[in-house]
């Protein structure tokens, strides 16, 4: 039931699934896996990925004492924001990030997943690829 | 005392935040997946 679900009355899951592998993965693609601009063609998918933090930070506010919640807020802030300004200069041929060694490392593990879609989902975090079973480390 | 009970209190909290939306956002991507 729940595989019918997700395969055939999934509108959010499809408009995600449209969104990420039709532009993100269609124009960054085999070796073009870097650019010197954004590309214009491509469409945020950021309102989908917010879906889970409103929901977590609704339920929290419900539930957690104010000082509790004050941090929760502040560590769902930060990641985000990692999560936004982190992964997307990994296709950008300047970036102040590649002065950094972890940036670069990073990058090469996201890269992996561009060349196979079914490995390393994670963006600055493989952790949980790790757990889950879809790390691949970079080739050197 | 207090004050380090309350900064590992807050560092305790901050990790774990970091780790639930990490794994939220690992599994929206491979939700993205999903033919």
């Amino acid at each position: 039931m729940s595989l019918h679900w997700f395969v055939g009355h999934r509108p959010l899951g499809g408009a995600i699934h449209r969104i990420h592998m039709l532009e993100h993965h269609g124009i960054y693609s085999g070796d073009a896996l870097v650019a010197d601009t954004y590309s214009d063609e491509e469409k945020s998918a950021t309102a989908y990925d917010a879906a889970p933090a409103v929901a977590l930070g609704g339920a929290a506010y419900a539930t957690l004492p104010l000082d509790i919640f004050v941090v929760l807020v502040a560590a769902l802030s930060a990641s985000y924001a990692a999560h936004v300004y982190v992964p997307h200069p990994d296709h950008l041929n300047h970036s102040w990030l590649r002065r950094f060694g972890w940036f670069h490392r990073k990058r090469e593990l996201h890269f992996v997943h561009h060349r196979d879609a079914s490995k390393n989902f994670g963006v600055i975090e493989f952790v949980w690829d790790r757990v889950f079973g879809t790390y691949t480390p970079a080739e050197r | 005392m207090a004050r380090a009970a309350g900064l590992a209190s807050f560092a305790l909290a901050f990790a774990a935040t970091h780790y639930a939306t990490t794994l939220a956002l690992w599994a929206g991507h491979w939700f993205s997946h999903l033919p």
